[in-house]
């Protein structure tokens, strides 16, 4: 004969399962992060003086170089990706004089892609060196290439900048302004999207609504966190030897507008028609959007707390732009550099005698040569070593 | 922002709507006010996109909703006040409730792409309806404000469904729960919840990913058969997922809403697969459409044969059903057919009566579902659009520049990587020039598209040098398909 049992159905069978499935991923992710941080750690002098998307798109790589003793953040455009002989790169891999360069940059970078890289990584750059590559280029046009921008752009760093505790809100106001005269690349993103638009309001709704998804941006830059650092764990134990690109990152899918040897926007910018070429130089240099982001930059770096070095490129004679210029003309590009640098404490070191000079850039590129790299991995070497 | 789709949204409901619930509920205090105050957030949260009224007029999402609440409250206490026995009034209640999703459906055709919906119209609709209908049969007394607008709008279905009832609504929105079924609802509520992140994060996701993208695009007898297997599988996971969600959340709020599938790829046949597939759906057809239909045409003798009058029934049903998903082809076809093997397995199911068929038989039975099975999935092929509109288009591009001295970007076919294609371009909705993307661009080739023989540049042609601004777009030739940005905007001195 059966006997029946009456057996005790617990009100809630749900609850302790979800639990246990909740707390199993969080467990298994984060010892996965610990053990990613360990290997990126373990690696970094073999990751830092490549070219890496991760790196480029990501922050851990960055992050990890930063907290590095011997590694110095250079950051720059595409001079930086070029295979030239003698690049800082390469010249430093080996660590010669005692510490190597972490090239971060793409074709098409400017100043809002750093600034905001700079940004996310917050107080980890406190104290530490950093040195920024300036191409003269970047003011020839009035505006930055949006194109360009969004090819550059990195989710994680715009996240990371923007639910950060770095900066202050009164500068992550006047980076949001700016971050918004590009909307395409806030699409992909709600949280990004309204932070972007209710820092660069003065309402007192999107103040609220600020607030409202702090939290959330918060938990978004763990996620972000997170992803990256298990592609670095995948990247690692693949033996270093691939590069690996995550399309998370990507807005839309822009690396056709990045990669080395695309045209230059400038040849399809409208000339003024009418106006003398020193004018128009002159005038185009004075309007360029790319001096607020530059200032945001410098306000950036000393708001984080960094030690910056800006390298500022001479300017390249050869560029469509900078044809026929004559050099009083190109001294305005270069004063104003220098004004910029001096109101924000900065140290700069430019090359304008070498205007001219066919042995420092190659021409119509704007990269540096292997001799103008030698003067470059000089002022580096003087700068970290602190021998002038 | 859409509904159950990404992080964002449900960290906005994990931090504002679940984590204070729990605590509330814990505390016995998990009420219908709370529901409410959390209805009215996310709604304003959720509706905050620009609907394009007019040439140049653009509305907030929020205040199209709130509109259409104040329109189906005004028709209904009409409907109440003028008496809600009179046929000639009912009719009119339901022309009313029915008038702004006509509406929105009409305008959405409309070549200007002006907009006067919002997401869940259709369902907030039959919300509406059933409201008038219970008046109708005096099964409910008319709703106060606050309730009425609160089942229209209760905010974890309000998007897609599952359609509730306003009888069930109420008896569940008036009783006031303890603590210990505060963690009943709860538990229910987290069992949903993970069913659907499995259903819509991972297998919908998977089969989109890898089966379905893959086969959308080929145009072969067999990638089509594929198709319809690969959707019907992806459609019943990511709506039955997200109807696990809507259900999920309408339980922690105390509101058990019904459920809207029950394994319907295991019906045995066409009427069972109704009985299991968007469940409320079908049972709000049956109740207030066929049912009515069956018994008006009875009480006239609209119909003397009974089973014509079913089968007039279901072809009036799921015709009407066909159009409430929309005015495309595809849906009233979807209807039609959905309505023709309903009728035929009435007459079958007639005729076998007197048969005595061995329908408990093991093979009998995986046969019926089986033969269900296929029959479903290709309605649902015809649901999908697929047969009438061919292939997915699949493009990847950029309309990088537009100004006064050039318009150039770049075009690719992701299924033919290496041929050029051409574009139209276009100045708002009217047509300029054809151009073919056939320039080599290094870049492109180099980031491994195709051949690199996709770009297209041209001078700016001289009609737009007229010191008016011109909204440019670049679609591929012979499509609708636009290139990102959509939109490009240049003003060039005379």
């Amino acid at each position: 004969m059966i006997k029946e049992e009456a057996v005790a159905r617990p009100a809630a069978p749900h609850l302790a399962s979800a639990l246990i499935a909740c707390l199993l991923p969080i467990v298994i992710l984060f010892g996965g992060r610990l053990l990613a941080v360990h290997l990126e750690k373990e690696t970094i002098h073999e990751t830092a003086p490549k070219d890496l998307f991760l790196k480029n798109q990501g922050l851990a790589l960055q992050r990890a170089a930063a907290c590095a003793g011997d590694i110095l953040l250079l950051y720059g455009s595409s001079e930086l990706i070029d295979p030239t002989p003698n690049r800082a790169s390469d010249f430093f891999s080996g660590a010669p004089t005692g510490f190597q360069v972490c090239p971060v940059g793409r074709p098409g970078t400017s100043s809002l892609v750093i600034l905001q890289k700079i940004g996310a990584l917050g107080s980890d750059l406190r104290g530490r060196k950093v040195a920024i590559s300036l191409s003269a280029s970047w003011f020839f046009h009035r505006t930055v290439d949006p194109y360009a921008y969004a090819g550059n752009f990195s989710l994680a760093a715009a996240s990371g900048l923007l639910f950060g505790t770095g900066l202050d809100l009164s500068l992550k106001k006047q980076i949001a302004t700016r971050m918004l005269q590009f909307p395409d690349t806030l699409t992909k993103n709600s949280l990004v999207k309204t932070a972007v638009t209710c820092l660069s309001s003065d309402r007192l709704s999107d103040r609220i609504g600020l607030i409202a998804i702090w939290p959330l941006g918060r938990m978004q830059n763990v996620v972000f966190d997170l992803q990256e650092h298990f592609e670095m764990l995948v990247y690692i134990l693949a033996g270093l030897d691939s590069n690996p690109r995550h399309p998370w990152h990507f807005h839309n899918s822009p690396k056709a507008f990045t990669e080395f040897g695309r045209p230059k926007v400038a040849d399809a910018e409208a000339e003024e028609p009418g106006l003398d070429t020193d004018i128009a130089f002159q005038r185009r240099i004075e309007d360029a959007s790319e001096w607020t982001d530059l200032e945001l930059m410098f306000r950036t770096l000393n708001e984080v707390g960094a030690e910056p070095l800006v390298l500022s490129m001479p300017i390249d004679i050869t560029n469509t732009r900078a044809r026929g210029v004559s050099a009083s003309a190109r001294q305005t590009y270069y004063e104003k550099v220098n004004e910029l640098t001096q109101r924000y404490h900065i140290a700069l070191v430019r090359f304008a005698d070498h205007d001219a000079d066919p042995e420092f850039l190659i021409p119509k590129r704007e990269h540096p040569t292997p001799k103008g790299w030698m003067f470059y991995n000089r002022a580096l070497d003087n700068f970290f070593r602190n021998t002038q | 922002m859409i509904p159950y789709a990404d992080f964002t949204y449900f960290g906005l409901l994990f931090l504002y709507v679940v984590l204070p619930t729990l605590l509330l509920g814990l505390f016995g205090h998990a009420s219908w006010r709370w529901a409410l105050l959390m209805t009215a957030f996310i709604l304003i949260v959720q509706y905050q996109a620009r609907l394009k009224i007019g040439a140049h007029a653009e509305l907030a999402e929020i205040w199209v909703l709130i509109g259409f609440g104040f329109w189906q409250w005004i028709a209904m206490r009409v409907y109440v006040f003028m008496g809600t026995g009179r046929p000639l009034f009912f009719y009119a209640a339901i022309v009313a409730s029915m008038a702004p999703m006509a509406l929105a459906k009409i305008i959405s055709l409309s070549p200007a792409e002006q907009q006067i919906g919002f997401l869940g119209l259709s369902y907030v609709s039959f919300r509406a309806l059933d409201i008038v209908i219970c008046l109708r049969d005096k099964v409910i007394e008319p709703p106060a404000l606050v309730d009425f607008l609160g089942f229209l709008f209760f905010f974890p279905t309000i998007s897609a469904g599952p359609i509730d009832r306003y009888r069930r609504f109420v008896a569940d929105r008036k009783t006031k729960r303890t603590r210990d079924e505060f963690i009943v609802d709860l538990d229910a509520a987290v069992h949903r919840l993970f069913r659907g992140f499995l259903y819509k994060f991972i297998l919908a996701a998977l089969i989109k990913r890898y089966w379905l993208d893959r086969v959308a695009s080929e145009n072969t007898v067999g990638a089509l058969v594929n198709y319809m297997y690969a959707y019907s599988l992806y459609l019943f996971f990511d709506f039955a997922g997200y109807s696990a969600f809507a259900i999920a959340f309408s339980y922690l709020l105390g509101i058990h809403t019904p459920e809207n599938f029950d394994r319907p790829f295991l019906a045995r046949n066409i009427r069972d697969f109704w009985n299991r597939w968007h469940i409320t759906l079908s049972f709000w057809f049956r109740d207030h459409v066929y049912m009515r239909f069956l018994l008006a045409s009875s009480r006239g003798g609209w119909i003397p044969n009974k089973h014509l009058a079913a089968v007039t029934g279901y072809f009036l049903s799921f015709g009407l059903m066909g159009l409430w998903h929309g005015i495309k082809p595809q849906f009233i076809e979807y209807g039609l057919y959905m309505a023709a093997l309903l009728s035929g397995f009435h007459v079958f199911s007639e005729w076998s009566k007197s048969r005595a068929w061995p329908i408990n038989h093991p093979l009998w039975r995986t046969g019926a579902i089986f033969t269900t099975f296929h029959f479903v999935c290709f309605g649902l092929l015809i649901f999908s659009g697929r047969l009438n509109n061919g292939p997915e288009l699949n493009y990847t591009g950029a309309f990088e520049r537009a100004d006064c001295e050039k318009i150039f970007g770049w075009v690719l076919d992701e299924h033919r990587r290496d041929s050029a294609i051409s574009v139209d371009l276009y100045d708002r909705h009217e047509f300029v020039m054809t151009i073919v993307a056939n320039q080599f661009r290094e870049d492109l080739r180099d980031a491994g598209f195709g051949n690199g023989r996709h770009g297209f540049r041209i001078q700016t042609p001289s009609q737009f040098k007229d010191g008016q601004s011109h909204e440019l777009s670049i679609s591929i030739t012979g499509t609708k398909v636009k290139i990102i940005p959509t939109q490009r905007i240049i003003l060039c001195p005379d």
